[in-house]
């Protein structure tokens, strides 16, 4: 049968962000997947390297849309780590509230996405709708609903009163109710588990050879979240339970990335119920003392590891972010072998991609 | 399962002519520095012999007079390898066929900072765009930055 | 004077201008029970029309390499077969020309434009649009048999192969959904991958290839496309009243025209229905389902109405 070579991207329905595949299809069957990424390269890095500290921060929200807040969040631990600085505990709580906020926005997000391009609009909509309470709750909280610019060195530059605290709770239990009743529709839905049963399994062995992190490891029985193993912030204050299934194919994705939507709203609620008073931030020098430091925080997506250098200047020698969909897009072609063309979606969606985060 | 403590100190009675320091950093990050040559025996060690499989990633570095490399491992504990490349030829062993995620991370230290992986199939690039001339490498320092600086 | 009233139905009612009316209603109504559905508001009744002509002053682009004549050609085709079609469908009683044995040829036609549909993404020649191709053809197999068994089904009870007949034997004895169910369902399934509809919209699933056999046509062309394919939606649900539901001749007790229409409402909210609550299927899961559950169905059926019709 003769070979049609199909390519998905750099622009393509099916993609939110430039990336290209080039599928070699034989009939329906797909023999070949050749990648490259690179389209969004900014050169981030590289430009952080000419900006004072202050000004990094802003660069640093820029890497992604939807994981902007936990960027920031990594990278002023590590020059609080560096310059000797001890966060207030309301900040440290708010930021991490925040963090949270995200992590449901990112899954809520995912999941219409991943609906959309199965052609199942209903839960499309149905999803996007209750992320606008999440996105309301965001801007209530620091005047954004994607990109917040909450995070300074030495704390949080917003807070929240009582009257607010009350109205956002009520808001997350609502919330909560939706996803469940979300869950629900999923759980049942016959023609979705068709779609996504069984496609794109990844075993345990494959991920640890990948490095892969985040969801798409815990859902192949890999059980690690930074959140619990290596607690940051006030993670150690807070009682949440970690998810991991072990089918490995995109059904089990969906289904982790939703139990953990739900864990994370039981932990703003915590947040929310337990948030000291105090300052929300402590000032910060402009030169942070010379060192090196290594932080990692656990985003939407997974393990997301700031390396930064400092010479005693107050710009820094070198930051280096590894983002987690890098782990995702190195295992991608493999994937992609060897199944029909229309699984191509559902992989392609399952893996939730941030290209601009990959590429930087 | 191996103790933290007991790895790094199986590893220096391994390789005591290869580790040249054991450093902490801030957050609960170890440092080993490695002589350039002793990388992938060490890595292949850890392995075969600790919890230590998850490379979150490879850091390159332009200090002005030589190259630096870190590979960044993790479990539970953070194990970072260091060591320093001649900057005029900066070559060191590849690592992806003991860990294949660690190919995208090697091709990026390759067109950023122009270290050559040997043993890996072949020179790719990951980031830069298809015109770009290979020779100019984005993170090294050179004179033109000096005179960004300058310009300001 | 017949010629004038032959140009009244070709061009006001039934013909172009009633069809032309009842798919902006249909398309508007559909997306805006569907939005509904899906918690939205849905857009306006002119959203159609004004779509259509929207289309209608974009842009005319084909790629290079394609046969122009082949590819302005078929959209037309295509339209002029699901109005010829229209032709001889009695809409509330009343059809604008009937013959014997008119089922047949209005099957015929109404399958013309899937075959047209696969020419288009082959004669495009860019990738997206031979896969969509091929798809609508595989698809085309796997609906297209139950389809035409389930729509025999009626012909056999009544011993005649013209609507007009079915419609008057359903008067004299029940209407067909009530002797044969299993027809109706698989009709209604043969009729959501005729039209493309969610979950059997494959060929253009639009995040695999982008627009499928459509991706290369723009402006006019594409305009005339989806005209066509509503318009086969109306001749669908039309020809669907009338074969099962007895074309909303009720001996009497309602007035026809009213009740022709309100069936034709009741199909087309089913239809709006089952496009929101599913998933779209992979195109071998959708083959495995008509060879191996569909076919055997209307076979089933078929056989029980040989039966029934020997006494």
């Amino acid at each position: 049968m003769s070979r049609i070579r199909i390519p998905i991207g750099p622009q393509h329905p099916l993609l939110k962000e430039p990336l290209s595949f080039l599928l070699t299809l034989e009939g329906e069957q797909v023999v070949q997947s050749d990648l490259r990424i690179g389209y969004v390269h900014r050169g981030i890095e590289r430009l952080s390297q000419t900006r004072s500290y202050i000004q990094n921060v802003h660069l640093f929200e820029r890497v992604c849309g939807i994981c902007s807040h936990v960027h920031t969040t990594t990278f002023c631990m590590g020059v609080e780590a560096l310059s000797g600085l001890s966060v207030p505990l309301r900040g440290l709580y708010l930021r991490t509230f925040l963090c949270e906020l995200e992590r449901i926005h990112s899954h809520l997000l995912w999941l219409g996405v991943l609906s959309k391009n199965m052609g199942f609009d209903t839960i499309f909509m149905y999803a996007w709708r209750d992320r606008e309470v999440v996105m309301d709750l965001m801007e209530e909280l620091s005047g954004g609903r994607v990109s917040h610019a909450a995070n300074v060195i030495g704390g949080v530059r917003v807070d929240i009163n009582d009257a607010q605290r009350l109205t956002m709770t009520q808001n997350l239990n609502t919330l909560s109710k939706k996803i469940t009743s979300l869950r629900n529709i999923i759980d049942h839905e016959q023609s979705f588990h068709a779609r996504t049963r069984g496609v794109g399994i990844l075993t345990e062995e494959q991920i640890r050879q990948y490095c892969i992190v985040g969801p798409i490891a815990r859902a192949s029985n890999i059980d690690v979240d930074l959140r619990r193993d290596v607690p940051y912030g006030i993670y150690d204050k807070l009682t949440f339970s970690v998810i991991a299934r072990s089918e490995g194919d995109v059904w089990s994705r969906t289904m982790l990335r939703i139990q953990e939507t739900q864990e994370s709203i039981n932990l703003c609620l915590q947040i929310l119920d337990s948030l000291p008073p105090g300052p929300v931030a402590v000032p910060a020098k402009r030169r942070v003392p010379p060192g090196e430091v290594i932080c990692r925080t656990e985003a939407p997506r997974g393990e997301l590891f700031y390396y930064i250098r400092s010479d005693g200047s107050d710009h820094p020698a070198r930051v280096k972010i590894r983002t987690p969909s890098l782990t995702a897009l190195a295992i991608l072609p493999d994937q992609l072998k060897s199944i029909n063309m229309a699984d191509v979606s559902a992989i392609v969606s399952g893996v939730d991609l941030c290209i601009a985060c990959a590429d930087r | 399962m191996m103790a933290f403590e007991s790895v790094i100190e199986e590893l220096k009675s391994h390789f005591s002519e290869a580790i040249i320091d054991v450093r902490v950093l801030p957050l609960q990050e170890t440092i080993i520095e490695a002589v350039s040559g002793e990388v992938r025996p060490i890595i292949a060690w850890l392995l075969a012999n600790s919890d230590f499989y998850h490379l979150s990633t490879l850091t390159g570095l332009d200090n002005g007079s030589q190259i630096e490399i870190y590979y960044h491992f993790l479990n539970i504990n953070g194990l970072s390898l260091h060591t320093e490349l001649p900057r005029n030829h900066p070559t060191i062993d590849s690592i992806a066929d003991l860990i294949p995620g660690a190919s995208f991370y090697e091709r990026e230290v390759y067109e950023m900072l122009g270290v050559q992986f040997s043993g890996s199939t072949k020179k790719q690039k990951l980031l830069m765009a298809d015109d770009w001339d290979g020779v100019s490498f984005p993170l090294r320092k050179n004179d033109e930055e000096k005179k960004i600086q300058e310009d300001r | 004077m017949d010629w004038i009233i032959a140009i009244f139905k070709l061009l006001i009612f039934p013909g172009f201008g009633f069809l032309f009316a009842c798919a902006i209603f249909s398309e508007w109504f559909d997306r805006r029970l569907i939005a509904r559905f899906q918690g939205r508001i849905g857009p306006p009744i002119f959203q159609p029309l004004a779509d259509f002509l929207k289309l209608l002053g974009k842009e005319d682009l084909l790629p290079t390499g394609v046969n122009e004549k082949t590819m302005a050609a078929l959209p037309i085709i295509s339209m002029a077969a699901c109005l010829t079609a229209a032709m001889y469908i009695p809409v509330a009683g009343t059809s604008a020309f009937a013959f014997e044995g008119d089922l047949i040829v209005v099957l015929f036609l109404l399958s013309l434009p899937s075959l047209l549909y696969f020419l288009a993404g082959w004669s495009s020649i860019g990738a997206y649009s031979i896969v969509g191709g091929n798809r609508a053809l595989l698809q085309f197999f796997s609906y297209e048999v139950p389809f035409l068994m389930a729509l025999s089904g009626p012909a056999i009870l009544s011993r005649s192969w013209t609507i007009s007949e079915i419609v008057v034997q359903q008067t004299v004895t029940v209407w067909g959904i009530l002797v044969q169910p299993v027809g109706f369902l698989l009709a209604m399934i043969g009729l959501i991958g005729k039209l493309k509809r969610d979950p059997l919209d494959i060929p253009k699933a639009k995040s695999e290839t982008v627009a499928g056999p459509l991706t290369e046509f723009s402006g006019r062309k594409l305009a005339i496309w989806h005209l066509a394919n509503q318009i086969q939606t109306v001749t669908g649900i039309f020809l669907l009243v009338n074969v099962f539901l007895g074309g909303g001749v009720l001996n009497q007790l309602l007035p026809t025209t009213f009740l022709f229409f309100f069936l034709a409402l009741l199909i087309l909210i089913i239809l709006s229905l089952t496009s929101a609550m599913y998933a779209r299927l992979r195109i071998d899961q959708f083959a495995r389902l008509g060879w191996k559950r569909l076919i055997p169905l209307s076979l089933l059926q078929i056989t029980f109405i040989v039966w029934m019709g020997r006494g």
